[in-house]
């Protein structure tokens, strides 16, 4: 017979025995799984998170800060700064206006859905422009807010995380009550944690009248940013910086590289308890069969042939055992949204778990690496067996 | 006579017992550890005192609140002494990182008594516009030396239009337990504030030392309805209530870090069950043999779980142990940043061992009764 038809043989015999045995087979599927249950949703949580924060940002967008600022929250810039800005060169035009836009941006604490205490949710007061320089911000529901008018609008992510952002509902911001109009949608990105209203208004309400936190802009294209940035820097007297938004958001971004890690960190550890557990499946699945591996070397089998289809039948029930954790991680956790603080200021962003198939992948290579290891020692043994002490084990 | 059974049940498969161990090894392991960093989140973050009250701007971490409100609070029945100080740059966690420089008040080191410094360095703040002393970790990451040039970014403009700030190093300072706290620097907040154009007169936090901890909560509500309505709305609470609070904003995380606990445990948790169980079971004919001899079922009984109970302990152990060992090298690796925040607590060792206990039970429980019960005939003739 030849290599490959012998192993073929063992193979199938084999597996026609793993159902008599899965008690023990289902150690190592439930072993693996497990971990890989657990990486494929860490990393699909630190997936998630990266991709909601670095998303937000656009590369023909650039946002103007105060110089020597690392987040909106802290960031201040003049309102008669503003007409400095709307004179830069590289920027977009729209009807003969420059796509320039004054964000306040502010905070505001209510109640998390089933929390006790209030959380740190932002406020952002835009000019009529920031909706042109934007376009990816749709309202779903309702309608938007009137300028001038107490009313604002709510991102699909708080309105999902929070308790009382219906449509109708006021919410008590200080000493006024803003009226909720309407639900919008920036394709889940970090606005969608945001609640959006009128500049002047909340200027006035939160008292901070003649300045804004940030100016955005749109680019004419991304390569028109440096014209902006050199205008800006070189301007006399202007303490105030130039940041292209997809930077901006990606220097954010932080917290999900230690979910990552995290994630990694943990499921390396526990795919080493994984091995054990298949390495000890393994020798009792090969000491259980000793006669029939010593009878199939007696009539003329190969060690080598044996050796391959023991590494088979790990490998299988590992694929089986990955296979099953990433399709829970991913029934489980695919889309789950939940929200965390995030970013540079310190407020609450909502993002979706993101079970994307690099990460499968990832998770299935942990799996045949715990197969793979958790098979060779038991089979390299029962291959190394000899034939008369095998059969005396009757 | 216990003793003889269960070495010989452990040495029966050595290759199994030690497999067993180490895969219920890294199970205590990974709950040692998981649990122990929870542990932040939960609250016990030892050490913050609760007779020290801090004053913030309520919609800002970062923001600023004029310091006229220490003075208020200077005025309050049961405030002993007020501190404060203003955060020179510090806007995101990312920028926090690098050290916070905190201009702070002269009593700063009387009030705040985790922070240490020396005589000579804490009189020469006091006196020298430009004195900055500088933490024991950040001193060691950039290399500091007395005398030399700090210059640094700070939110507040100065004199010359620029954000850009310099002090002269005249000291270091220790913080007790929290030693994350010593990647900064401290200089003069009255200086500090002569010379900058903008935000003068703000601090970003106030300390309130009490002479009472059972004044704490109404003494920060007092604080709080007194700024509710005005432009710098205040949160106040006791420093160890503070950090659970802004521990509780990453409740989600909180949630999922026990998710993934309970199926980390409960996988290595089945899978060795499952195997201490298998290897009881395929004991049925030297139980028979050890019933003919005349042991009684109790005995045995006793024995295999005795075993079971044995091997897991010494897995809790070992897995508790790697826990306790590996809590230095994680704070090493965060550069000191963490050190004290993680606590292998009493709590998670006796949690440890009454699972381990449990697990015994379960695992060799059922297997070991259904052997014992067997007739000895029967549990012979069995293979």
């Amino acid at each position: 017979m030849s290599f490959l038809r012998q192993v073929y043989e063992i193979t199938v015999m084999n597996l026609k025995t793993v159902i008599e045995r899965s008690g023990s087979s289902i150690v190592i599927i439930v072993g693996i799984a497990g971990s890989v249950a657990v990486m494929v949703s860490l990393l699909s949580m630190a997936e998630g998170l990266n991709s909601t924060i670095s998303s937000t940002g656009h590369e023909d967008r650039a946002l103007i800060l105060r110089n020597g600022s690392n987040s909106e929250l802290s960031s201040g810039v003049g309102m008669q700064e503003i007409d400095i800005i709307l004179n830069a060169p590289g920027i977009e035009e729209l009807n003969d206006t420059p796509m320039v836009s004054g964000e306040l941006f502010v905070i505001v604490d209510l109640k998390k859905k089933g929390a006790e205490g209030t959380s740190n949710l932002p406020l952002r007061g835009v000019q009529p422009m920031s909706f042109d320089i934007r376009p990816e911000l749709k309202i779903i529901e309702g309608r938007n807010f009137q300028s001038g008018t107490v009313e604002v609008i709510v991102g699909k992510g708080a309105f999902d995380q929070y308790e009382g952002l219906n449509i109708g509902d006021k919410i008590k911001v200080r000493d006024s009550y803003w009226s909720v109009v309407g639900i919008f949608s920036t394709n889940g990105d970090a606005h969608e944690s945001e609640i959006w209203g009128d500049l002047s208004v909340t200027q006035s309400i939160f008292r901070r009248e003649g300045s804004v936190s940030l100016v955005s802009a749109k680019l004419i294209d991304k390569n028109t940013f440096d014209e902006i940035g050199m205008y800006i820097d070189t301007y006399p007297n202007l303490e105030l910086k130039v940041e292209r938004e997809s930077s901006f958001y990606e220097n954010q971004s932080s917290g999900s590289e230690l979910i990552r890690i995290f994630g990694l960190v943990v499921a390396f550890i526990m795919a080493i308890g994984s091995v054990f557990a298949a390495l000890n499946t393994m020798y009792s699945a090969v000491s259980t069969r000793l006669v029939e591996i010593g009878t199939l070397r007696a009539i003329g089998f190969k060690g080598s042939s044996i050796l391959l289809s023991l590494m088979i039948e790990s490998m299988i029930l590992a694929t089986l055992g990955g296979l099953i954790g990433a399709g829970t991680a991913y029934i489980f956790f695919n889309g789950y949204t939940a929200s965390t603080l995030a970013g540079g200021s310190f407020t609450q962003t909502a993002f979706a778990f993101a079970v994307t198939g690099d990460i499968v992948i990832q998770g299935m290579a942990l799996a045949l690496v715990v197969g793979f290891i958790g098979g060779l020692l038991p089979a390299f043994n029962a291959a190394r067996q000899d034939i008369t002490e095998a059969l005396r084990s009757i | 006579m216990y003793w003889t059974l269960i070495k010989t049940g452990l040495i029966r498969k050595r290759t199994r017992t030690f497999l067993t161990i180490m895969s219920l090894f890294v199970a205590f392991l990974l709950f040692g550890s998981l649990q122990t960093f929870t542990s932040i989140f939960t609250g016990s973050v030892k050490g913050l005192s609760a007779k020290n009250i801090i004053v913030m701007p309520r919609y800002d971490l970062f923001g600023k609140q004029p310091l006229s409100v220490a003075q208020y609070i200077e005025t309050l029945d049961g405030v002993e002494k007020v501190m404060y100080f203003d955060i020179l740059m510090a806007d995101s966690i990312e920028s926090m990182m690098d050290g916070v420089v905190f201009a702070a008040s002269p009593n700063f080191f009387d009030v705040y008594t985790r922070f240490a410094t020396t005589d000579e360095a804490e009189e020469a703040l006091k006196s020298t516009q430009s004195a900055a002393i500088v933490g024991k970790l950040m001193a060691k990451e950039k290399s500091i030396k007395i005398g030399d040039k700090l210059s640094l970014k700070a939110s507040s403009m100065n004199s010359d239009g620029t954000y850009n700030w310099s002090f002269d190093v005249v000291g270091f300072y220790t913080v007790d337990k929290f030693t994350g706290d010593e990647m900064g620097a401290i200089v003069n907040w009255g200086a500090f504030d002569k010379a900058r154009l903008t935000e003068k007169g703000t601090v970003s936090m106030i300390m309130a030392q009490i002479s009472d901890s059972t004044l704490a909560d109404s003494i920060s509500n007092q604080i709080d309805e007194r700024f509710m309505n005005s432009s710098y709305a205040t949160r106040s609470g006791p420093e160890s209530m503070l950090a659970v609070e802004m521990a509780g904003e990453i409740a989600d995380i909180k949630l999922i870090m026990n998710a993934i606990l309970l199926s980390v445990f409960f996988t290595i948790l089945l899978v060795s069950a499952n195997t201490m169980a298998q290897s009881i079971r395929e004991r049925t004919i030297d139980i028979g043999v050890l019933k003919c001899l005349g042991y009684k079922d109790r005995q045995l009984f006793t024995s295999v779980i005795l075993e079971a109970i044995f091997l897991t302990f010494v897995a809790t152990t070992m897995g508790l142990l790697a826990t306790l060992l590996l809590i230095p090298v994680v704070v090493e690796l965060s550069d000191g940043m963490l050190a004290n925040t993680f606590n292998l607590d009493l709590k998670i060792i006796f949690n440890g061992f009454l699972l381990g206990l449990l697990v015994a039970f379960l695992a060799a429980a059922i297997p070991s009764y259904q052997a014992l019960t067997l007739k000895v005939v029967d549990a012979l003739r069995k293979d």
